[in-house]
Order: C-alpha cells, then sequence, then structure tokens
C-alpha cells in the first residue's frame, strides 16, 4: 500500500518534470540551443512566490495570482534569453549552452542573494493543504491535474491548431517555412517565451513539494535533461514519457534501494543510450 | 614532427625555449617558500593543484573536443579517494595520490565508457548529469563518505607547510609534463585526429571509441591526482568540492587560459585561486556571481567558441 | 580477394544497392561506373565497414568480413578515400599523413615513441607528401580542391592497403592532373577498385570494369567490351552526356 502512495508521488514529480522538460525539449528542438538556464528558471518561479507569499499558507486565489506573475516573470526572462544569444547563433550550438549555463549561474546566484541561502519551503495554498482519500496530500493531486492539464494543452496545440503545425514544420524544415512567407523567427520566440514560462510556472507549482535552496537549479536542470535524453530530444510524447520514467526512479526508486537512489538515474540514463542512443522517441541523426 | 600549424601560443616558442621557461618557472615556484609567508605558500599550492586540474580539463575540451560540464566529479573521486587512504590504510601522501589516480582512471572508464559514445549535445548533458549524480552519492553515500558534512577525521599529512608545497608543486609540474608529453605523442596525436574526424579515423584503422575513452582517461587521472593535493592540503572533502560550481570554475580558467594550449588554463587557474582568495573578504558570497559574470563574459569575447578550435585560421 | 555476395543496401523504400556479386582477383585493377545514384559510393561505404549492409556478405581474403567494423577492415589492408575529402582540417599536411602512417604500424595508440622511430616516420610520410607534391606544413584546411585529392590519396597509400578504393579521386582535377594522377596509378601493385566519372581516367587505368545502375549490375568486362557495349552506352554514357553537356 505505501509503495503505491510511493508510485502516486512518482506521478505527482512526473507531472511537475514534464511541465519543465516540455519546454526544454521544444526550445532544443526549435533553436538548436540547448538551455541551460532552465533549471535557474524554474528556482526563479520558487523564489518569486517566496519573496511574494513567504512560507505560509495563503488562499488558492492568491497562488494562482503568484503563479501568474512567475508565467510574467518567465516571459521577461525568456526574451531576455533570447535576446543575449542572439549574437552568439553564428558560433555555434555548444558555445550557446555554455553561454546559458553562465546565466544561469548569474540568475541563481542573484536569487540566493536576494533571499538567503537557507532552506524555504513554499506552504501549498489553503483548500489543497488538506488530504483526501484517508491521508494523500491534496495538494500532489492538484499537481497532477495541473501537469496533465498542461501535457493535455501541449498536445492539443501541437497536434490541432495551426500554431502548433507552424512549430512542428519549424522544427522539421525551418528554411522550406521561411520560403513559404512564414516568420520563423517569431515562431521561435514564442516557443523561447512559452517554455521559460513553463519553466517558472513549474517552479510555483514544485515550490509545496521540493525545498528551495542552493543547487536546486542543478538539481532540477539535471532531471529535466535526463527526462529528455531518455525521451528522446524534440519530443514532447518523449518528454511526457521520460518525465513519468524519471519520476518513478527519483521516488520509488529511492524508496526501495535508497543507496543505489544516485545510480539509479545513471543506470537508466546508460542503459537508454546504449539501447536507443538518440532516446526512446528521438529521430536518429 | 614540427607542430607549428597547430600549437598556436605553445609553439610560437621553439621546443628548447619552451624547456628552459618551464625550467625556469619550476626553480622560481620552488624558491617560493622563501619568498612567502605560510598562509600565501598554502594558497599558491592550492592554486596549482587547480590549475592542474584545468589543464587536464583543457586536455579533454581543447585537445580532445570533448566538452564535459561535470570534470568536477574527477576531482571529487580523487579527493575522497586520498581522504579515505589517508582515514582507513596509510598516512604516506605518495600511496594516497597512487590510490586518487588509480580510483580517477576507475571513473573515466566507468562513466566514459558510456559518455564517448555520445555526441555535441548529448555528451553535454551527459556529462553534467555525471557530475551531479557524482554530488548526489558523496551526499548520500553518509557511511563512506560522511554526507554532507564532508569526510571528518582525516588525519594530518605530517607535513609542514613547506615541504606539503614542494610536495604539491612536484605533483602538479610531474602531472602537467605528462599532459605535455602525451598530447604531443601519438596517442595524443591521435586524439586531435579524433576531434577532428571521426570518419577518416576510423577508416585509417582507429578504433576511435577507444581513443576518445583514452583521452577522458587521461584527464580524469590528472584531475584526480589534482583532487588528492585538494584534500591533503586542507585534509578536508565535501560534496560542495565537486557541485557544479566547480566544474565551471574549471571551465572559466581553461576559457581564460585559452583552450588551444595546457599552459594556459595553468596559469589561469592558480590565478583565478588567487584572486578569489584575495578578494573573498570583500566579495563573500558574491563571488559567485563574479564567476557567472566571468563565464558569460568568457564565452562572448572568445573569438573561435569553445569548440571553434583553430577552424577559421586554418580555412 | 574480395568477394561480394548479393550485397544489399536498402534506405527505406529504396534499394540503393540491390543484390550486388561480384569478385575481384588479386592485383586486379576494377572500376566501377554508372550514373549518379547507382549506389557505387554506397557500395564502397559497405566494403570500407562504414555502413552495415540490409543483406548479403562480403569476403576480403577468403574471410567474412561483413560484421567487422570499420576500423578492423582497414588493419587487415582495405583503405579507402572519400568522394567527398575527408581530411584532419585542422592539422597540417603531414599530420595527416602520419596519422596513417602510425596507425598502419600499429603505433597511434603509444604513449610515446622513441626519435629513432620518429624520425622513421617522418621520412615515410616525406616521401608520400613528395610524391603528390603536397608541402608538409600547411593545414589540410587550406587546401585547394586538386591538393585536398591529393592528401585523400596519400593517405590512403600511406596505409600500404591490399585492397584499395577510390572514390572519385580525380573529381575536380584539370584533364592534365587527371591524366598524371592515372599514370600514378598505374604504376601501384595493389588491388584497386575504383569509382570514377572521367572516363578517360577508367580506361587508362582498369584492367576490368563493372557497370552499375540503380543499385543493380548491369554490365561487367574488359575496358574494350564495356567501350563497345549498347546497353552500357544507352544507360551510362548517354545518361552521362545529358548530365555533363
Amino acid at each position: 500500500m505505501s509503495l503505491l502512495v510511493t508510485a502516486f508521488d512518482g506521478i505527482a514529480f512526473g507531472c511537475l518534470l514534464f511541465v519543465l522538460a516540455v519546454g526544454l525539449t521544444m526550445i532544443f528542438g526549435l533553436l538548436d540551443v540547448l538551455n541551460l538556464a532552465h533549471g535557474a528558471l524554474y528556482m526563479a518561479g520558487g523564489y518569486l512566490a517566496f519573496l511574494v507569499i513567504g512560507e505560509v499558507p495563503t488562499s488558492l486565489a492568491v497562488f494562482i495570482g503568484v503563479a501568474l506573475l512567475a508565467v510574467v516573470a518567465g516571459l521577461v526572462l525568456g526574451g531576455g534569453l533570447s535576446v543575449a544569444i542572439r549574437p552568439l547563433t553564428r558560433r555555434g550550438h555548444l558555445d550557446q549552452a555554455l553561454l546559458t549555463m553562465g546565466l544561469a549561474i548569474l540568475l541563481s546566484e542573484f536569487l540566493l542573494q536576494v533571499a538567503d541561502r537557507g532552506f524555504h519551503s513554499l506552504a501549498a495554498p489553503r483548500g489543497l493543504d488538506g488530504s483526501i482519500a484517508g491521508s494523500y496530500p491534496a495538494y500532489r493531486v492538484a499537481v497532477i491535474v495541473a501537469g496533465l492539464a498542461i501535457a493535455g494543452a501541449t498536445f492539443w496545440i501541437f497536434e490541432r491548431t495551426r500554431a502548433g503545425a507552424l512549430v512542428r514544420a519549424a522544427v522539421d524544415d525551418p528554411e522550406m517555412l521561411a520560403a513559404s512567407g512564414v516568420n520563423v523567427r517569431r515562431i521561435r520566440l514564442s516557443v523561447v517565451l512559452a517554455g521559460c514560462a513553463l519553466a517558472t510556472l513549474a517552479g510555483v507549482l514544485g515550490g509545496p513539494l521540493l525545498n528551495l535552496r542552493a543547487g536546486l537549479d542543478t538539481e532540477v536542470l539535471v532531471l529535466a535533461l535526463i527526462v529528455i535524453v531518455v525521451g528522446g530530444l524534440a519530443s514532447i510524447r518523449g518528454a511526457a514519457l521520460g518525465a513519468l520514467l524519471i519520476g518513478q526512479v527519483q521516488t520509488l526508486g529511492v524508496a526501495l534501494v535508497p543507496e543505489l537512489a544516485a545510480y539509479l538515474l545513471f543506470a537508466v540514463m546508460a542503459a537508454v543510450l546504449l539501447w536507443r542512443p538518440a532516446g526512446l522517441f528521438g529521430r536518429a541523426t | 614532427m614540427r607542430e607549428s600549424v597547430m600549437r598556436g601560443g605553445d609553439a610560437r616558442m621553439s621546443r628548447l625555449t619552451r624547456r628552459l621557461a618551464f625550467a625556469a618557472a619550476l626553480v622560481l615556484l620552488a624558491a617560493m617558500p622563501y619568498m612567502l609567508d605560510a598562509y600565501r605558500l598554502d594558497l599558491l599550492a592550492g592554486g596549482l593543484a587547480y590549475g592542474l586540474m584545468a589543464a587536464s580539463l583543457a586536455f579533454l575540451v581543447g585537445h580532445g573536443g570533448l566538452p564535459s560540464l561535470g570534470h568536477a566529479a574527477f576531482l571529487g573521486v580523487g579527493a575522497y579517494a586520498a581522504g579515505l587512504t589517508a582515514k582507513h590504510v596509510t598516512p604516506n601522501v605518495a600511496l594516497q595520490l597512487l590510490v586518487a589516480i588509480a580510483a580517477g582512471v576507475l571513473f573515466a572508464l566507468l562513466t566514459g565508457w558510456f559518455a564517448v559514445r555520445t555526441r555535441g549535445f548529448f555528451f553535454l548533458m551527459f556529462t553534467l548529469a555525471i557530475g551531479e549524480i557524482a554530488v548526489q552519492a558523496a551526499t548520500r553515500s553518509t557511511r563512506v563518505t560522511g554526507g554532507d558534512n564532508g569526510l571528518a577525521d582525516i588525519p594530518p599529512t605530517g607535513l609542514d607547510v613547506v615541504t606539503f608545497y614542494w610536495w604539491a608543486l612536484a605533483v602538479v609540474a610531474v602531472g602537467f609534463g605528462v599532459l605535455v608529453l602525451l598530447r604531443d605523442g601519438p596517442l595524443g596525436r591521435s586524439i586531435a585526429g579524433a576531434r577532428e574526424n571521426e570518419a577518416r579515423m576510423a577508416a585509417l584503422g582507429y578504433h576511435v571509441t577507444g581513443v576518445r575513452l583514452a583521452a577522458v582517461v587521461i584527464a580524469g587521472a590528472v584531475c584526480a591526482a589534482g583532487g588528492a593535493l585538494v584534500e591533503q592540503k586542507d585534509t578536508f572533502v565535501a560534496p560542495t568540492h565537486l557541485e557544479i560550481g566547480v566544474s565551471v570554475l574549471l571551465l572559466i580558467m581553461v576559457l581564460l587560459g585559452g583552450r588551444q594550449t595546457l599552459i594556459g588554463p595553468l596559469i589561469a587557474g592558480v590565478g583565478l585561486i588567487v584572486l578569489r582568495s584575495v578578494t573573498s573578504t570583500a566579495l563573500g558570497e558574491l563571488w559567485l556571481l563574479v564567476e557567472g559574470a566571468l563565464f558569460v563574459i568568457c564565452v562572448y569575447l572568445l573569438p573561435n567558441g569553445l569548440l571553434g578550435r583553430r577552424r577559421a585560421q586554418a580555412a | 580477394m574480395l568477394r561480394l555476395h548479393e550485397l544489399t543496401m536498402r534506405f527505406g523504400a529504396l534499394n540503393a544497392v540491390d543484390g550486388v556479386s561480384l569478385s575481384v582477383g588479386e592485383g586486379e585493377r576494377r572500376a566501377l561506373i554508372g550514373p549518379n545514384g547507382a549506389g557505387k559510393s554506397t557500395l564502397f561505404a559497405m566494403i570500407a565497414g562504414a555502413l552495415r549492409p540490409s543483406g548479403g556478405t562480403i569476403e576480403f581474403d577468403g574471410q567474412d568480413v561483413t560484421g567487422l567494423p570499420e576500423h578492423r577492415r582497414a588493419r587487415r589492408g582495405i583503405a579507402r578515400t572519400f568522394q567527398h575529402s575527408s581530411l584532419f582540417a585542422g592539422l597540417s599536411c603531414a599530420e595527416n599523413v602520419a596519422l596513417a602512417v602510425r596507425a598502419r604500424r600499429g603505433l597511434g595508440m603509444r604513449a610515446w615513441l622513441g626519435s629513432g622511430r620518429n624520425m622513421d616516420i617522418k621520412r615515410e610520410v616525406t616521401g608520400y607528401l613528395d610524391l603528390m607534391e603536397l608541402s608538409e606544413e600547411r593545414p589540410a584546411g587550406a587546401l585547394s580542391h586538386g591538393e585536398a585529392r591529393r592528401l585523400e590519396v596519400a593517405m590512403a597509400l600511406a596505409q600500404q592497403p591490399r585492397l584499395l578504393l577510390l572514390d572519385e579521386p580525380a573529381a575536380g582535377m584539370s584533364s592534365a592532373e587527371s591524366a598524371r594522377f592515372a599514370e600514378l596509378i598505374q604504376n601501384l601493385d595493389t588491388t584497386l577498385l575504383i569509382v570514377e566519372h572521367d572516363l578517360d581516367v577508367v580506361f587508362a587505368v582498369a584492367s576490368h570494369v563493372t557497370v552499375l545502375a540503380s543499385g543493380k549490375v548491369i554490365a561487367d568486362g574488359s575496358p574494350a567490351e564495356i567501350k563497345a557495349s549498347a546497353e552500357v552506352e544507352r544507360v551510362y554514357l548517354g545518361t552521362a552526356k545529358e548530365i555533363w553537356c
């Protein structure tokens, strides 16, 4: 029974990871930029909420308001990011990745200076701070619901709308799309903005689950990276599957073999890379 | 074979001049105990250790074309291996060093075996993940490593500051010399070949994965030696020693010193460690902000980019 | 020496190479011709080991090498040049050739060599560079097209292969250059498999010609027979004119 609860925790964690990883994988697919600042963006969302509402429970409305504020912050930071990497476009993708790494350090250190280096956690909003079905925390169910809603919306946008079709086309063949008169730059910018906004949103969502602290940015970044290594770059389906898998490894794995938990992640990643070097849903290049 | 085309900075001087300069620098460094007080000497020993690790990263990134974001993991492996040996086996610093190098080689084989099968972004991500997993492993294996609190109660080396400085200088000089000799030897040339053109290397009969793995093992072993020095200097090691920030610090040294050379990153390493210490009272925790800013500036200002090598010049 | 049996390579629905069987004897100089897209380069890549065939077998020296990785085949004595020059752009010409020489001598993974052996290698490298009229110090990335083609060949020769695969070595050479080049190849005493569009080079060099079209062998014979063949005229020499004129 307790394992079942842990597995459910894993789903909640997986949903959180998906919200983070889907932006990372799409930015990569569209711009060929590996955004190593994604973890710092997550952290920015969390710390923003902490600075605004502190560690006390608030009403659901305030919590949602803070989440929307984080989305706005994500859009602004995403805009800054795309401006910052533009001069390096000709320089090669690895340099861009390294630049985002530097920006990540700046952003996360800035946050730690503004707040402090201690441990903090957001409280679940009132109404979701209890438990349901006897003992399961209601907030985790809410994270699962939110995660599924975001996943559903992402799939719907990509598969059903014209905007999504344009983004898919831009991933497959940007030259062709540009030749047919579409402003590919604008599509790219929208994807960066959306991806960064999702990351900061994930930071607020995850606030009550993961402690805010120094090093959080790398920790979630690495988890998101492993998610997309496992799922395959530039694949939303892969990000979803990878997130659920890594969510389980991080919860069920820790519960079952606490001593080996750290190596488990490595083992999963190594196994996938050996078995399918481009990830489960990746396209071989 | 003369390498004037490739080696840029290093090769503007002839081989003889370079050897003389190296010997002169070594003599000057060996005489430091007569010029510096104990505090500064200790600082310099630490700087040299980081310089050696930066040079090993330059070997991997610049010479091997393998951009690792998790090099501090090797520092950690070397430091923990040396510390555990000191605690449980022997106070002999040389034996501790050998154990650390062996651990570095082992860790390089284990992780590198997978890492060198990846390319580009995957290599970047994989090494970053290895670095973070190493931190997690050091934090969680509380019984062996002492967890977050670090490996405490390591018996002191028994060397006074001056003797330890000479020991550290000897290790760094030998480690650096080995890196240079290996770079210029047949294996080093093969590593450069694998960086330039994998398909051709395979067609010539090279096992490219093996060549790339050799680069990781060499860099890992030398870095682990530097890690052992870091532990021996302070008789302390904690998970913070191998955090991503340290990998980034090593990368900054490489970028500042110039990834085409090995000596540049070594000098930048010593300089940066000294600078960090000198400004620590003024800056405190702000140092990390400075580090991030330095990193960003380095990436912007580098003409060829981290992997640009000398293509622009060659073409 | 080389025997291909029903060798096939499928890319999706396309059969780039479709059941090719042929054998090349010791010391033979075999030319492979055919229109663009006939599957010649794909066939080469499979023989060298860069591509795994979808079906069929490759025998070298009486041994099945179909599953052998590329570098192991190179060590058994198969060398190739690339259709599009594939050099070590950042390294000097001398170093490009030296990598080939050291690989052949099994010294590529040595940490260190004595100066005696280094001099040996250097002498050998200079020999190949002189043969191809290349200077030592220039980086391969700075070579002209013709020089890059010659460096390609110099590296393959430095491997002292038992079977040499030349993929359009004369592409982009002037007619004077390619004539000199043909002469050079005629003096080699290695088994040769050459893909070439320049039919002057082909008929000057080859002792035997195989014609490939749409992944299949459509003709096979001495240069004289191929020249005379109406079928070849139709599918290859005819289309060749359309393509080039």
